[in-house]
């Protein structure tokens, strides 16, 4: 069962964001940014392509000086310290192995860096390619390594001074997905165990959900919800979050009622929605209302009756079979699609074109928020 | 069907490539062979290694090979220094800056060096403005022209273009990330850029710093008109022996040694790049060829010593960082535009000095004119030497188009087509005469004309023009297929169309952008040539570069800046229509991308 949000400690951060802003020319690439991230966090930046995530990566590490907002790392200000100057490891994208220099020199770069030499110097390196498992390619070039060990040199080098926030952008995009999925657990691995703070941009949910502690879910360049992987799956609070993560059934609803946190809705068909949220909402709002297909019960009529609560009537349309389970689409009141899923075995027993009656459990409803644009 | 019979077949599909042997096997490759050949022979033909002796014995061509050595060995030197920024800027441009801050770069290039060492004759002289400024800031005996420093200033101006071209594609390559992951791991930015990203432009500073070298050598116009006699160079000595003295077998000395020089620094130049960015393909370090370079391969010839430089650099980063004077450790953009800008336009401003003075009413290239006369522009047009010399050049430079339309479409066509046995060495060949100095081609075709008696007819001023000109068709024609997706042809094939309807229909007007470019370019080389003009021209026969040559030699008076002004109008309304072809190009390149 998912565990409840955790409040999130906003004392012993280690890295905070607030109300960061980046133009380009006119059009804005990360508008009124606030993240929080604490000691040994990892954060993944999760959005679509152009939504900010590069943006907002670059100016944590001072590669990009933000329009407006500040930047903090631990308790020292930094929105306009130099790169050099942050303590911070980054993995790019393509790696950025630098191609003229040995795995071996790779590695000992950010340590010459900080005039690290002799014996600590190379002990540090041994140590941080032995983590990676790759301290038998030390003197080879980066050339000569696959996608994969590259990736390995990159995470070493990143690793090997020890700093205190590791930036990681899509690092594993290129990758097949055995070496991908590979990858993520070793990652995951070497972050809990060294306790390192990470910000993880992907645009792939699977790796998103995996690897963090908490989702940060941006779109066209602003966050759109901070959460743990579960908050962002069970309680999205837009319909952009809610449509990005899994799949979902969104519809329309109206609001009747609201009182202490229940919102009584009128959904598809006049059909009545009993659901608890916290948004502020009166009578005749209009909401857009999701409901998770695993979470969405397909039955026949005789089961319920149409004036319980957290019914809507539909026509079964189709039933694919997909193994593990069985997903049904069915027809509703007003002509939209509601998707079902269900463990394999439990046979409705219903024949496509037949009546059936979809039902879920009051805190499987989630009511969203407008989106800014409207929708 | 028979196995012969199929590889008779396999022939038949080279046979465009045909004319083209011909021409350079005719008219290059034999003539040549036998003005080298002539160096080892003695007056009665018997073979003799006299001509060799004589020209280790005499002391004043020793002089003269050193003067070479050195005078090219310091314009290299200035170059690198002067392209390095400019090449580093461009590279860390937007694309759309890049594009136009290269055609400032490459349109003095296309000027013609006659013309500019014309400017500089006018600027530097020792009445000239600069020499002027010099003396009006305190300095004593300011000496611009006639000696060392003018051969240097015009040289250094001449081959800068080329310097920047070829680190160019260098630094474009080198991965962006590289200097920000840098900087994150802790490197202030002028430690980053000597252990990181100098190592790794070095290839395309060798690269540069080779060919504006081999270039230098074969330079005679610069130290003519900007020279004393100390900075007689060996392409001089050439011209002298063969238009004063006559002496063939000493020619194919000189030749010899220049040819000699130019193919030990090409050799070193395929070590490091590969000969293939010719053709356009991008000189990628980091991988292929520049990561061979610095492990396995480091212990060979050049590339030895360039891994070395780059290791010690790169091992040297604090110490080098330390030395960097302290403003440009971390030149912000301003800092870095300003020191462009005043590199460019040391390239694009004194070409201008011509246009003032072809107003003058003094009877000499002087600056600033006195008074305004249109008098210099009358007698270039009234004058039958001027305008006929004008005239010849514009229309064999319209056939010299053509025909290396003709012979270099066919040629890169069929070897952008077709995979052969030897095609290597066949492109090695076509591309010869880029590669050979101008200098022996034009002398060993002179030989061959001289002797079958048709030196001074325009038919020798087509044949050496193509020679020179159709392997730059060949180059941009085989770039253009690059972008061109041969999926259309057989898109084509499948929906029935024939091989030369495909070529007609779909083919040709999908590389039209590249053709109209090559056509340009051939154009341009043929215009602008002093080399093969020099010898292959003669009496009334001129062309415009020729005859300005001979009026530099003989008596430089302002109509010098009227054909000045001339070229340059010309030279900059073909370039920049190019330049509106290509990006044309570009974009319904990327419009059948698009639709594909
Ligand atoms: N150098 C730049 N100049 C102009 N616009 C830029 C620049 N870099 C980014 N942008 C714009 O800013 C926005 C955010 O870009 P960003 O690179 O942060 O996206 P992203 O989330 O990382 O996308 P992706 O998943 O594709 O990497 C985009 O609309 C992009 O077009
Ligand atoms: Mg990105």
């Amino acid at each position: 069962m998912p565990s409840e949000p955790q409040r999130h400690d906003t004392t012993n951060f280690k890295l905070r964001l607030t109300n960061v802003s980046k133009r380009y020319g006119h059009s804005d690439a990360l508008v009124n940014a606030n993240l929080v991230v604490s000691k040994g966090e990892c954060v993944t930046l999760l959005g679509p392509s152009g939504s900010g995530k590069t943006t907002l990566l670059n100016v944590v590490a001072g590669l990009l000086p933000p329009d407006e907002g500040e930047v903090w790392i631990e308790d020292r200000l930094a929105t306009h310290l130099p790169a050099y100057e942050r303590d911070i490891g980054m993995m790019f994208q393509n790696y950025a192995l630098f191609p003229h220099l040995t795995v071996y020199d790779n590695v000992a770069f950010p340590l010459r860096m900080r005039r690290e030499r002799g014996a600590r110097l190379r002990e540090r390196v041994g140590a941080a390619l032995a983590v990676v498992s790759l301290a038998d390619k030390a003197h080879r070039m980066p050339s000569e390594l696959s996608g994969g060990q590259q990736q390995r040199i990159s995470l070493a080098r990143a690793l090997v001074y020890e700093p205190s926030i590791i930036l990681m952008d899509e690092p594993l995009a290129a990758l097949d997905k055995k070496l991908r999925e590979q990858l993520q657990l070793e990652i995951r691995r070497i972050q809990k165990r060294l306790g390192i703070t990470m910000l993880y941009v992907t645009h792939d949910q699977q790796e998103a959900l995996l690897l963090s502690d908490r989702i940060c879910l941006m779109n066209n360049a602003r966050i759109e919800q901070v959460g743990s992987p579960d908050d962002l799956y069970f309680r999205p609070r837009s319909v952009f979050a809610a449509d990005f993560i899994g799949d979902s059934n969104i519809f329309p609803a109206e609001v009747v009622t609201m009182s202490a946190g229940q919102a009584c809705l009128r959904g598809p068909g006049g059909s009545t929605l009993q659901a608890a949220t916290d948004l502020a909402l009166k009578s005749g709002d209009k909401v857009q209302v999701m409901i998770r297909p695993e979470r969405l019960r397909i039955g026949t009529p005789g089961q319920a009756t149409e004036l319980d609560d957290n019914c809507v009537p539909a026509t079964l349309l189709e039933t694919t079979f997909l193994g593990e389970a069985t997903r049904y689409y069915a027809s509703g009141p007003t002509g939209e699609t509601f998707v079902s899923k269900a463990l394999a075995g439990a046979s409705s027993g219903v024949a496509p074109g037949e009546p059936v009656l979809l039902t879920a459990d009051r805190d499987s409803i989630i009511v969203l928020s407008p989106d800014r644009d409207g929708r | 069907m028979s196995a012969a019979r199929a590889r008779s077949q396999g022939l038949l599909r080279l046979w465009p490539l045909l004319p083209a042997l011909l021409l350079l096997g005719i008219f290059m490759v034999y003539p040549v062979a036998d003005l080298l050949s002539l160096s080892f022979t003695d007056q009665a033909g018997r073979i003799s290694i006299q001509n060799l002796a004589l020209f280790m014995q005499r002391p004043v061509y020793a002089r003269v090979l050193q003067s070479s050595f050195l005078i090219s060995a310091y314009t290299t030197v200035i170059c690198l220094v002067l392209a390095y920024p400019v090449s580093y800027y461009l590279a860390s441009s937007a694309e759309r800056v890049r594009s136009n801050l290269l055609l400032v770069v490459v349109m003095p290039f296309w000027t013609g060096f006659l013309v500019r060492t014309c400017a500089w004759l006018i600027l530097l002289a020792p009445s000239g403005p600069l020499t002027q400024v010099g003396v009006w800031l305190g300095f004593q005996n300011v000496k611009l022209a006639y000696n060392l420093t003018g051969v240097l200033i015009g040289m250094s101006q001449a081959l800068l273009p080329l310097a920047v071209l070829n680190m160019l594609p260098v630094m474009l390559g080198i991965d962006r990330n590289l200097l920000p992951a840098a900087a994150i791991m802790g490197a202030r930015p002028a430690e980053g850029f000597w252990r990181v990203y100098f190592p790794l432009s070095l290839p395309g500073v060798a690269a540069s710093g080779l060919l504006v070298f081999i270039s230098a050598l074969g330079f005679f116009i610069t130290p003519t008109i900007l020279g004393g006699p100390q900075e007689t160079m060996i392409a001089q000595l050439i011209i002298v022996q063969i238009q004063e003295l006559l002496n063939w077998r000493f020619a194919g000395v000189l030749s010899l040694v220049l040819l000699i020089s130019a193919l030990v620094v090409y050799y070193a130049y395929d070590r490091i790049l590969g000969m293939s960015t010719l053709v356009g393909e991008r000189a990628q370090p980091g991988r292929s060829r520049l990561s061979r370079l610095f492990d396995s391969s480091l212990a060979r010839l050049g590339a030895g010593a360039l891994g070395l430089i780059g290791r010690a650099a790169s091992g040297m980063g604090l110490v080098l960082a330390r030395l960097t004077p302290a403003p440009l450790r971390r030149p912000g953009r301003a800092l870095q535009t300003t020191l462009v800008a005043l590199i460019l336009a040391f390239l694009m401003l004194p070409t201008l000095f011509v246009i003032p003075v072809s107003f003058t009413q003094s009877t000499f290239l002087d600056f600033p004119p006195r008074g305004l006369t249109l008098r210099w522009y009358e007698e270039f047009i009234h004058s039958q030497a001027w305008m006929s010399a004008t005239i010849r050049s514009l229309y064999v430079a319209a056939i010299v188009a053509v025909t290396s339309m003709l012979l270099g479409g066919a040629t890169a066509f069929t070897l952008a087509r077709e995979s052969f046995y030897g095609k290597k060495l066949l492109l090695a060949l076509v591309l010869s005469p880029l590669i050979l100095p101008r200098m022996v081609i034009a002398v060993a075709l002179f030989y061959l004309a001289a002797r079958l008696h048709f030196a001074g007819t325009d038919l020798a001023l087509v044949i050496g023009h193509t020679i020179i000109a159709f392997p730059f068709v060949v180059v941009t024609v085989m770039v253009g297929f690059q972008g061109y997706n041969r999926q259309y042809d057989r898109a084509a094939a499948i929906l029935g169309a024939k091989p030369s309807r495909t070529l007609l229909h779909v083919t040709l007007p999908l590389m039209r952008s590249s053709l109209a470019a090559a056509a340009i370019f051939a154009f341009m080389t043929s215009f602008d040539d002093l080399n093969i003009a020099l010898f292959l021209t003669g009496g009334e026969q001129n062309t415009l570069p020729k005859q300005m040559w001979s009026a530099i030699i003989l008596q430089a008076t302002p109509i010098l800046g009227v054909a000045s002004t001339v070229l340059l109008i010309l030279i900059s309304a073909f370039l920049l229509a190019s330049e509106v072809v290509r990006r044309q190009g570009v974009i319904r390149r990327r419009r059948a991308g698009a639709a594909a």
